[in-house]
C-alpha cells in the first residue's frame, strides 16, 4: 500500500538532513506505527509522504502510483490528518466535510451514510453546523478525522491524532482505526504515546535523527528485544536511555 | 491608580507597538507623516488666507468654530475604528476577567486609551490649523493656552456622537454574525459621506466668483449658520478672543463663555461613559457567551464539482472575515454608488448631446477618465485575488494534499474573482449610461470589453505574483493585507497601468479628432485600448500556466 525507498529530504540550503535516506513499506491491511523523539522526521517523512512537502531523492508509492509521476491518482488514495489541525476555519463543520466530499467526488449518498455515522461516532451532531473556530482543539481534531475519512482513503495517514482527545473519543479513533484496516484499508500514524502503539500497531517504525533505527513486527521486536516495554526499546535504539532510569 | 495606569500602558503599547519587524510598521507610518504633513499645510495655509477677512467682519469666533466643526468630523470619521476595535470588539476580555482587577477599571482603561488617541488626532488635526489662524491675525498668548485646553476636552464631543453609534451596531453585528462587518459597513458609508459632502461643495462652489474677498462674502453664511449650532463651540472661542456677549461685561462673558463650553463638555461626557459603558457591558458578554444562533445541524447535502466546491470555498473565507471583506469589496460598493453621486450632484447631460449619433469630444475624454477612475478603484485594488495563495496561511498544504491538478485550483480562484469584479463593472457601466445619460452606448459597450479584459488580465496577475512569493506564516490578517508585498505591488502596478492606458488613450484621442472625426477617433482608441488589453491578458495567462506547477511544487506546504 506505500513503499518509501531511499527518501531523502533536506533545509537549509542542502546542510541539514531531515529525513536521510530511508526505507520501509506498509502492506494492506496493516496499522503501522511511526515513532520517533522531537525533531525526528516524522512530521517531514509523512509531508513528502502526502505531496505536501517535495523531497529531494527517492521514490514514494501509494497503492503502487508514484507519487511523483502521478500525484493526483496517488493522492485520492489518502486521507490525511495533520497534527496541528489547521483547517479552514471560517467554514462550518459541514461546509467542510463537504468540500472534501466534493473534491474527492464522493456522491451525495455515501457521503451522507459515512458523515452519520462519523457524527454519532464523535457525538459531533449538535456542532456539525458551527463554524471550525467556534471548536474546541478536541472538536476540531474530530472534524478533521472527519473530512479525512469521508472518502474511505486506503491509506489513512495521521500525524499524532490521540492529541487532545478525550478518552472516549480516543478509544473511539482506535476503534475506527481498526476498523478502517478490517475492511482491506491502511493506517499509518505517528505518535509519542507509546502504550497506544504498543496495543494497536501491527508493525512499526522508530525514526531518530532522519534515520530509521528499528523496524518490523511488533511481536518480533519485543521477542528480539526479551520483552522489553516498547518504551524500553525506543530509549535504547534512539540513545535516550539514562543509567537508572 | 497603579493598575489603571498599567492597564492603560499596556493596551497602548499592544495597539501601537510593532512586530519583531519593525521595518514596515516604521515605513507605513512615516507615510503617513508625510501625508499628514502634505495635507495639514495645504490646510493651514488656505484657513490662514481667510482669517484677516474674517477678522474684518468681526466674526473670528465663527470662523474658528467652523474650523473646529470641520476637525472634529474627520476626528470622528478617523477615530471610529480605533473606537469600535479597541474599546468593543478585542478579543482580550477573557484575559482581564481571568485576572484580579474589577472590570470596571479595565472599561476605564479602555476608554482612557481611546480618549488619549482621539486627543492625539484632534491635537494634529486642529491645533496647527487654530495656532496658525492666531498667528495670522496677531492673537495674544491666552488665545493659544485657551486652545490648548479646548482640545483637551474637544474629543469628547466625538466620542459621545461615536458611543451612540455604537449602540445599534451591536444590532448590525448580531444581524451579519460578524462584529468586523459592522465597523466595514460605518467606514464605508462614512467614506461615501464624505465624498458626498465634497460633491455638494463642489458643485455649490461651481459659479464662485474669482476674488478672495468675493469668496468671503459667499462663506459668512454658512459659516455664522454653522457656529450657531454648536454653540459651546462658538463659546471657547469667544473666550480665547475675549469677545463680548452681547449685553453683558468683558468680566461677566467670560464666565459664561467658559460655562457654556465646560459644563455641556462635562454633561456630555457623563452621558458618554453611560453610554459607552453600556455597549461594552453587552460586547463583553456577547464574545464570553460566543452566542450562538440555533443552526441547521442536518447531514444531508447536495453535491457541487470540484471547480464550484473551490470558488465557494473562497467565497466564504472572504466573506467571513471581515478584514478580508472589506479590502476585496470596498471599491466595489463604493464605485457605482460614487457614480451616482457624481451624477445626481454634477450636470453632465450637457456634454452628451440629444442625437445618439453624435457624441461631443468633451463626452469621450470624460468617459475615459470615468473609466480610468473604475480602473483603480474597482480593478486595481483586488487585493483578493492579489492574496489569494496567501491567505491560505497554514492551511495551504490542503492545496497540495488535494487531488486537484494545481491549474484547476488557480482556474477555481481566477473564476470566482472574475465573476465578482466583472458583475460591478458591467454594474458601473449601466450606471453611467443611466445616471450621466450618455446617448452613445457603443462607446460604453466597447468600454466594457476593455475592462472585462483588462479584469481578467489583472486578476491572472495578481494571482501568478501572489503564487510566486506568498506569504504563508502571516499571524494576523492585517500582515497580509496591509504591510505586504503581495497587497500593495499589484495594486501599484494596476494604477500604473490604469493611467498609463488611460492617459495614452486620451492622449491620442486629443490629438486624432481634430483631424479625423470625433466618432473615428473613439473607434480607433478604443480598438487600440481593447488590443492592448488583450495582449496584456494573452501575456499575463501564458505566463501563469507555464509557472502554475513550477511554484506550487516549490512552496513547501
Amino acid at each position: 500500500m506505500l513503499k518509501i525507498s531511499n527518501l531523502t529530504k533536506t533545509y537549509a540550503k542542502n546542510t541539514f538532513k531531515a529525513v536521510d535516506d530511508i526505507s520501509f513499506e506498509v502492506g494492506q491491511g496493516e496499522i503501522f506505527g511511526f515513532i520517533g523523539p522531537n525533531g525526528a522526521g516524522k512530521t517531514t517523512t509523512i509531508k513528502c509522504m502526502c505531496g505536501i512537502m517535495p523531497f529531494d531523492a527517492g521514490k514514494i508509492e501509494i497503492a503502487g502510483i508514484d507519487l511523483v509521476t502521478d500525484p493526483l491518482t496517488a493522492k485520492r488514495n489518502i486521507g490525511y490528518v495533520s497534527d496541528s489541525h489547521v483547517i479552514y476555519d471560517k467554514l462550518s463543520g459541514r461546509e467542510y466535510v463537504n468540500f472534501l466530499a466534493d473534491v474527492y467526488e464522493v456522491d451525495a449518498e455515501t457521503r451522507n451514510k459515512r458523515v452519520d455515522k462519523l457524527l454519532d461516532l464523535f457525538k459531533m451532531r449538535d456542532s456539525y453546523g458551527e463554524q471550525i473556530n467556534t471548536y474546541s482543539h478536541g472538536m476540531k481534531q474530530k472534524i478533521s478525522i472527519i473530512g479525512a475519512l469521508i472518502h474511505a482513503p486506503k491509506l489513512w495517514v495521521l500525524d499524532e491524532p490521540m492529541t487532545g482527545l478525550d478518552p472516549a473519543s480516543a478509544y473511539e479513533l482506535k476503534q475506527l482505526m481498526r476498523e478502517h484496516c478490517k475492511a482491506g484499508n491502511t493506517v499509518f500514524f505517528s505518535t509519542h504515546i507509546l502504550e497506544v502503539a504498543e496495543k494497536l500497531c501491527d508493525r512499526i517504525a522508530i525514526i531518530s535523527g532522519g534515520k530509521i533505527v528499528l523496524l518490523g513486527d511488533m511481536d518480533e521486536i519485543k521477542s528480539r528485544q526479551n520483552d522489553e516495554s516498547l518504551e524500553e526499546i525506543f530509549l535504547s535504539v534512539t540513545g535516550e536511555k539514562r543509567e537508572g532510569a | 491608580m497603579t493598575g489603571l495606569i498599567s492597564i492603560v500602558k499596556l493596551l497602548v503599547k499592544d495597539t501601537y507597538r510593532g512586530g519583531d519587524k519593525n521595518g514596515g510598521r516604521v515605513a507605513v507610518y512615516a507615510l503617513l507623516a508625510v501625508v499628514y504633513l502634505f495635507f495639514e499645510f495645504a490646510i493651514v495655509s488656505t484657513l490662514v488666507q481667510f482669517a484677516p477677512y474674517f477678522r474684518d467682519e468681526a466674526l473670528i469666533p465663527e470662523y474658528l468654530t467652523a474650523i473646529m466643526i470641520f476637525g472634529l468630523t474627520a476626528v470622528s470619521t478617523l477615530g471610529i475604528m480605533p473606537m469600535l476595535s479597541l474599546l468593543y470588539f478585542s478579543k482580550d476580555s477573557e484575559f482581564f476577567l481571568s485576572l484580579p482587577i474589577q472590570p470596571s477599571k479595565v472599561y476605564f482603561a479602555k476608554l482612557i486609551t481611546v480618549y488619549l488617541t482621539q486627543l492625539v488626532i484632534t491635537a494634529l488635526i486642529l491645533l496647527p490649523a487654530l495656532f496658525g489662524v492666531g498667528i495670522s491675525i496677531g492673537l495674544n498668548w491666552p488665545f493659544y493656552i485657551v486652545m490648548i485646553f479646548a482640545v483637551l476636552l474637544l474629543p469628547i464631543f466625538p466620542l459621545m456622537v461615536i458611543s451612540i453609534i455604537c449602540l445599534p451596531l451591536m444590532y448590525i453585528i448580531r444581524f451579519f454574525k460578524n462584529r468586523g462587518a459592522a465597523a466595514s459597513v460605518v467606514a464605508m458609508v462614512l467614506f461615501i459621506a464624505v465624498f458626498f459632502g465634497y460633491m455638494l461643495i463642489v458643485r455649490s462652489t461651481s459659479d464662485m466668483p474669482d476674488a478672495d474677498a468675493e469668496l468671503i462674502g459667499v462663506l459668512i453664511g454658512p459659516v455664522k449658520n454653522v457656529s450657531k449650532i454648536f454653540v459651546p463651540f462658538l463659546a471657547i472661542n469667544r473666550f480665547a478672543t475675549f469677545t463680548k456677549i452681547e449685553g453683558y461685561s468683558e468680566a461677566i462673558s467670560l464666565l459664561l463663555n467658559f460655562f457654556i463650553f465646560v459644563v455641556p463638555a462635562l454633561l456630555l461626557f457623563g452621558a458618554t461613559l453611560v453610554i459607552s459603558r453600556k455597549a461594552y457591558s453587552r460586547a463583553v458578554s456577547t464574545q464570553l457567551e460566543n452566542a450562538k444562533r440555533g443552526r441547521d445541524s442536518s447531514v444531508v447535502q447536495g453535491t457541487m464539482s470540484t471547480v464550484k466546491a473551490l470558488m465557494t470555498r473562497e467565497w466564504k473565507d472572504i466573506i467571513r472575515t471581515p478584514v478580508f471583506a472589506m479590502q476585496c469589496f470596498a471599491g466595489l460598493i463604493i464605485m457605482p454608488i460614487l457614480l451616482i453621486i457624481m451624477g445626481i450632484s454634477g450636470e453632465f447631460n450637457m456634454l452628451f448631446g440629444e442625437d445618439a449619433e453624435t457624441i461631443g469630444a468633451s463626452a469621450c475624454i470624460f468617459w475615459l477618465i470615468i473609466v480610468m477612475m473604475m480602473q483603480t478603484i474597482v480593478v486595481s485594488t483586488n487585493i483578493g485575488a492579489a492574496t489569494s495563495v496567501s491567505r491560505d496561511g497554514k492551511t495551504f498544504y490542503i492545496s497540495k494534499l488535494l487531488p486537484i491538478p494545481y491549474e484547476t485550483q488557480i482556474k477555481a480562484k481566477i473564476m470566482l474573482y472574475n465573476l465578482i469584479y466583472d458583475l460591478d463593472i458591467v454594474l458601473c457601466i449601466i450606471v453611467q449610461l443611466i445616471v450621466f445619460g450618455f446617448k452613445a452606448w457603443w462607446v460604453g459597450l466597447l468600454l466594457l470589453v476593455y475592462l472585462l479584459i483588462v479584469n481578467y488580465g489583472f486578476i491572472t496577475l495578481c494571482i501568478l505574483l501572489d503564487l510566486s512569493k506568498p506569504k504563508l506564516d502571516w499571524k494576523s490578517y492585517r500582515e497580509i493585507v496591509k504591510n505586504s508585498r503581495n497587497a500593495m505591488l499589484p495594486t501599484l502596478i494596476g494604477i500604473l497601468i490604469s493611467f498609463v492606458i488611460n492617459g495614452a488613450a486620451i492622449a491620442i484621442f486629443i490629438v486624432l479628432y481634430d483631424i479625423i472625426s470625433v466618432r473615428l477617433a473613439a473607434i480607433l482608441v478604443l480598438v487600440l485600448m481593447i488590443g492592448g488589453a488583450l495582449a496584456f491578458a494573452f501575456i499575463m495567462r501564458n505566463m501563469l500556466r507555464s509557472n502554475v506547477k513550477k511554484y506550487f511544487e516549490r512552496i513547501e506546504g
